[in-house]
């Protein structure tokens, strides 16, 4: 019973990472733009196919990881300074539109560079020993890429909380976020400001990008498309446009997640002649084990209850947002 | 040290500063006084290069800015304090501090925010408390010292006195004053004609997007058009 619930938390845990390495990304650049970059997905993407080429050209896997953060970040300034710049400050909805464009031409590139390549449509991702099994903690067995996310979920998360907090670099990125107008007359560049939220949550969707095919097994240049829509959930729960609120919404969907199919399976597991028989019928009625299939919709609903009586999200304040 | 030439400014198609011409000189006081919509602020805006005048000149220290990026204009030594003193409410004060002195050395920075303690006593206490929890005139305070921290040789100031309580309007004012006996220049818009004309040693009168009077603040004062246009007499 212990060892079932541990289990599950590990599982929220892990998955809450990756979703939040993918939503901080999402709310920085959203607070600092009004834009909601859904081509975040697609840098993931590019960046498991990175990852995947260097592995099979014979890289040995630092340098492949290296390669593959590097070529993300320089993906995701090429985006910002050929797509978004020059609609800077344009309609909200211009800039979506414009983030589904290069979410376009991300996939249809890297579908393109595959085939060049002589490569089918689904690559299975050769993920290395470090992500690949499982570790086994006495009757619990972890697979150790949840282990490896929720690590790597923690160090870049303090990282990054780091920079923003303590360094003058990460306050003028504050700054632009809460009054760009002001943050230009403190001299700040706002340009720099941009391409250094455009790297860091480039960097960031590469390593979730990482995880993710690990996890997945296989990679398609359409996988960007679930985590990004994960990621924006999560930072609409926790609070649209906040990094702490980002993070927050990202375990607080990983738990979400895990609470259907941890449902489905508590009737099994309790010990026998625990429960009478007919308590342990009930269970099994209540919570089958289809339940884990209702998992989206789960969350949806829950979205769905966020958006009506808490629209500004977990972290930000109650009430509905004030149209100006 | 500053000069505009026939400056024209709009928002879209609105014109909002309809040929201004103006001049402050190394170590002057000057104020803009002008009635709400004005072009008084729209005017700051230009010269720190929040907007981009439609023609006319700004010309700063023999050459013309009215292209710079606003990060340029910081950093060649123009500061602007704007209109509702924009703290940033979730940093702290130090921070506001930091990022206000951001394009200098960081460490030459950090040494200039306790010279702004001994200016803005009242702000040293409050150092690790959020800008948005200070009252309106601590909030002025710190507006003023952060547009400091650039190390600026020509201060533009927006309005300092808008929305503070009497007794606060004085000591801002005192500031304003002392700043000027170190030797900065200053060019302030105030809806205070008053206070700026004491303070001021020239003064423009801004109307509708326009230059329409402009003199020694003292023969300002006295002018009965003055009077009768600002002080309700």
């Amino acid at each position: 019973m212990g060892d079932y619930f541990i289990q599950q938390v590990v599982n929220a845990v892990s998955a809450g990472s990756l979703y939040a390495l993918m939503a901080v990304g999402l709310a920085l650049i959203f607070s600092i733009l009004r834009l909601i970059n859904f081509a975040h997905g697609d840098i993931m993407m590019v960046a498991a196919y990175l990852v995947t080429f260097a592995l099979f050209a014979g890289m040995p896997l630092p340098a492949a990881l290296v390669f593959m953060v590097v070529g993300a970040v320089v993906i995701g300034l090429l985006m910002e300074r050929i797509a978004y710049r020059p609609i800077r400050g344009a309609a909200e909805v211009a800039m979506l539109l414009t983030s589904f464009a290069v979410g376009q031409i991300l996939q249809n590139g890297t579908l393109l560079v595959s085939r060049l390549a002589g490569e089918p449509v689904q690559i299975a991702f050769p993920a290395p020993d470090i992500v690949n099994g499982v570790v086994a903690f006495g009757a619990i067995t972890v697979p150790k890429v949840n282990i490896v996310s929720l690590v790597t979920g923690a160090v870049l998360l303090t990282l990054l909380t780091v920079f923003v907090t303590r360094t003058r670099l990460g306050l003028s990125m504050h700054a632009a976020a809460e009054d760009l107008p002001a943050a230009r007359l403190m001299g700040i560049r706002v340009n720099r400001v941009v391409a250094t939220a455009f790297a860091i949550s480039s960097g960031l969707a590469a390593v979730a990008g990482f995880l993710y095919a690990s996890q997945a097994g296989q990679i398609n240049p359409y996988l960007g498309f679930t985590p990004v829509l994960k990621a924006f959930i999560a930072a609409v729960i926790g609070g649209f446009g906040s990094l702490s609120g980002a993070v927050v919404g990202a375990y607080a969907l990983g738990i979400l997640e895990v609470i259907p199919t941890a449902l489905s399976g508590i009737a099994d597991i309790l010990p026998p002649g625990a429960v009478p028989p007919g308590v342990h019928d009930l269970l099994t009625q209540v919570f089958p084990s289809s339940l884990g299939s209702y998992r989206d919709a789960f969350v949806f609903v829950f979205l769905i209850l966020m958006l009506l009586f808490r629209p500004n999200g977990i972290v930000g304040g109650g009430g509905r947002e004030e149209v100006p | 040290m500053l000069e505009l030439r026939d400056l024209h400014v709009f928002y879209g198609n609105i014109r909002a500063v309809n040929g201004a011409s103006l001049r402050v000189e190394t170590g002057e006081l000057v104020a803009i006084i002008g009635s709400n919509g004005a072009g008084k602020s729209t005017t700051l805006k230009s010269i720190s290069g929040l907007l981009r005048p439609r023609s006319g000149a700004i010309v700063y220290d023999g050459r013309d800015i009215s292209n710079e990026s606003t990060d340029r204009i910081v950093a060649l030594g123009i500061s602007h304090c704007p209109e509702g003193r924009h703290i940033f409410g979730r940093l702290t004060v130090r921070e506001n501090l930091i990022l206000g002195g951001v394009q200098r050395p960081a460490a030459e920075a950090r040494r200039d925010i306790e010279l702004v303690e001994d200016t803005f006593p009242r702000l040293r206490d409050r150092m690790k408390q959020a800008g948005g929890t200070l009252s309106g005139g601590e909030q002025q305070m710190l507006a003023i010292a952060r547009a400091l921290m650039s190390k600026p040789r020509l201060l533009l100031l927006d309005e300092p006195s808008l929305g503070l309580a009497p007794i606060m309007v004085e000591h801002i004012f005192e500031v304003i004053e002392g700043l000027k006996r170190q030797g900065l220049t200053i060019l302030l818009v105030e809806q205070n004609v008053h206070h700026a004309l004491d303070a001021a040693d020239r003064a423009y009168v801004m109307e509708t997007g326009r230059i329409t009077f402009e003199g020694a603040a003292d023969s300002l004062r006295h002018d009965p058009r003055i009077e009768q246009s600002y002080f309700g007499l």
